[in-house]
C-alpha cells in the first residue's frame, strides 16, 4: 500500500494508521508480540504514581523505547482540566515527548469525556507547546472546536471505552470528517476488525484501540487482523464505494442470452 | 519534618532536597521515565538537587504504566 498518501501527526509521517494501547494484555510478552503484529508505530501509556513497595522491574517506557515505538502518554483517570494539565506536564518531563492523548473523563461508568473541561485543558496544553490528541465525543461541534484550538488531531469515540460496540454513529463520524482538516482518529469502541475497517471507510485517518486486541482470545492474531482491517478500510475509502441501492442491477451482460 | 509523598504522609529529615528524597525512597534518580511535581509544579530533573522541600510539601512521583 505504498502508493497511499502519508499519515502525519504534527508533521511526523507514519506508515501505520493503527495506534495501539498497552493495557490489559495477559503479559508483557504477549503485549510485545501484539504490538509487533499490529504494525503500530505509536502506543499509549498511562501516568501513575510510583509504588515504593514495587519490586518488579517491568518498565513499559523502556520496553517501548527498545522496540522503537513512539510513546503517546494519556491523561486517563483525570476528571478535571487541572489534573489533566499537570499529568500532561509530568508525562512530558518523564517520557521526553510533547505528544499527549488528552482525556478528561466526566463520568466513571460511561467514561464519556467532560467536554467543558476537555476544551479548557486542550487550550492550555496547546499554548504550553504540546501536540494534543484529544479523546472526545463523536460530536462534530466539539471536534471542530478542538481543531480550532490547535489540537494536532481529533479522536472521537466510536463507542464507550472498552465496550467493543463498534462505530455507533457513523453519520457523525462522516460529518466530523467533513468539518475538520486535522487527522481524524477513532479512539475507543472498536470490538473487532470490521469495526476498524468501517472507521477507515468513513474517511478516518487512523484508529486507536486497545481492549479489542488485549482481551481477544488470541491477542496477537487479533492485532494482525486489525492491521489488515485498517489497511483494507483505508484502501476502500480511497477507492470509493458504490452507492447503496434498494434494487438489483445485474452485473452480467443483459443481451445475448439463450431463449 | 512531615511531607506528603504520593498521597501518604512521611517523616523526613529537615531541609531534604528532592534528589535526596528519591534516594531515601529507594528510587534511582538516574533511572529514566519518572517525573516529579512538588506542590503541583513539575520540577525538571536538572533541578532535583537544588529543589529543597519544606514542611507539608506535597510531592508526586509518577512513571509510565500500561495504558490505553
Amino acid at each position: 500500500m505504498k502508493q497511499m498518501p502519508e499519515f502525519k501527526i504534527a508533521e511526523q509521517p507514519y506508515q501505520s494508521r493503527l495506534l495501539i494501547g498497552t493495557a490489559g494484555y495477559p503479559n508483557f510478552h504477549v503485549m510485545t508480540q501484539a504490538i509487533a503484529a499490529s504494525g503500530a508505530e505509536i502506543a499509549t501509556v498511562s501516568m501513575r504514581r510510583v509504588k515504593f513497595t514495587e519490586t518488579s522491574g517491568e518498565n513499559v517506557f523502556a520496553l517501548l523505547r527498545e522496540l522503537g515505538i513512539k510513546i503517546l502518554p494519556n491523561t486517563a483517570g483525570c476528571f478535571t482540566a487541572k489534573d489533566a494539565i499537570l499529568t500532561a506536564h509530568l508525562a512530558r518531563e518523564a517520557l521526553e515527548t510533547t505528544l499527549i492523548k488528552l482525556e478528561v473523563i466526566g463520568d466513571e461508568q460511561t467514561q464519556f469525556p467532560d467536554v467543558a473541561q476537555l476544551l479548557t485543558a486542550a487550550e492550555t496544553l496547546v499554548k504550553d507547546g504540546f501536540t494534543v490528541l484529544p479523546y472526545c465525543n463523536d460530536d462534530p461541534i466539539t471536534c471542530k472546536k478542538l481543531a480550532d484550538i490547535g489540537c494536532a488531531a481529533v479522536m472521537p469515540l466510536g463507542a464507550p471505552i472498552g465496550s467493543g460496540m463498534g462505530i455507533r454513529n457513523p453519520y457523525n463520524i462522516q460529518i466530523i470528517r467533513e468539518l475538520v482538516q486535522v487527522p481524524l482518529i477513532v479512539d475507543a469502541g472498536v470490538g473487532t476488525a470490521s469495526d476498524a475497517a468501517i472507521a477507515m471507510e468513513l474517511g478516518c485517518d487512523g484508529v486507536l484501540l486497545n481492549t479489542a486486541v488485549a482481551k481477544a482470545h488470541r491477542p496477537v492474531l487479533m492485532a494482525e487482523a486489525m492491521k489488515k482491517a485498517v489497511e483494507a478500510g483505508r484502501a476502500a475509502f480511497l477507492a470509493g464505494r458504490i452507492p447503496r441501492k434498494l434494487y438489483a442491477t445485474a452485473s452480467s451482460p443483459q443481451v445475448g442470452m439463450i431463449a | 519534618m512531615k511531607i506528603r509523598v504520593n498521597g501518604e504522609d512521611r517523616e523526613v529529615r529537615p531541609n531534604l532536597n528532592l534528589y535526596e528524597l528519591l534516594i531515601h525512597l529507594g528510587l534511582n534518580p538516574a533511572h529514566p521515565g519518572i517525573a516529579v511535581a512538588v506542590d503541583r509544579e513539575v520540577v525538571p530533573k536538572t533541578e532535583w538537587q537544588t529543589k529543597g522541600l519544606r514542611e507539608n510539601s506535597e510531592v508526586e512521583i509518577i512513571r509510565a504504566v500500561q495504558g490505553g
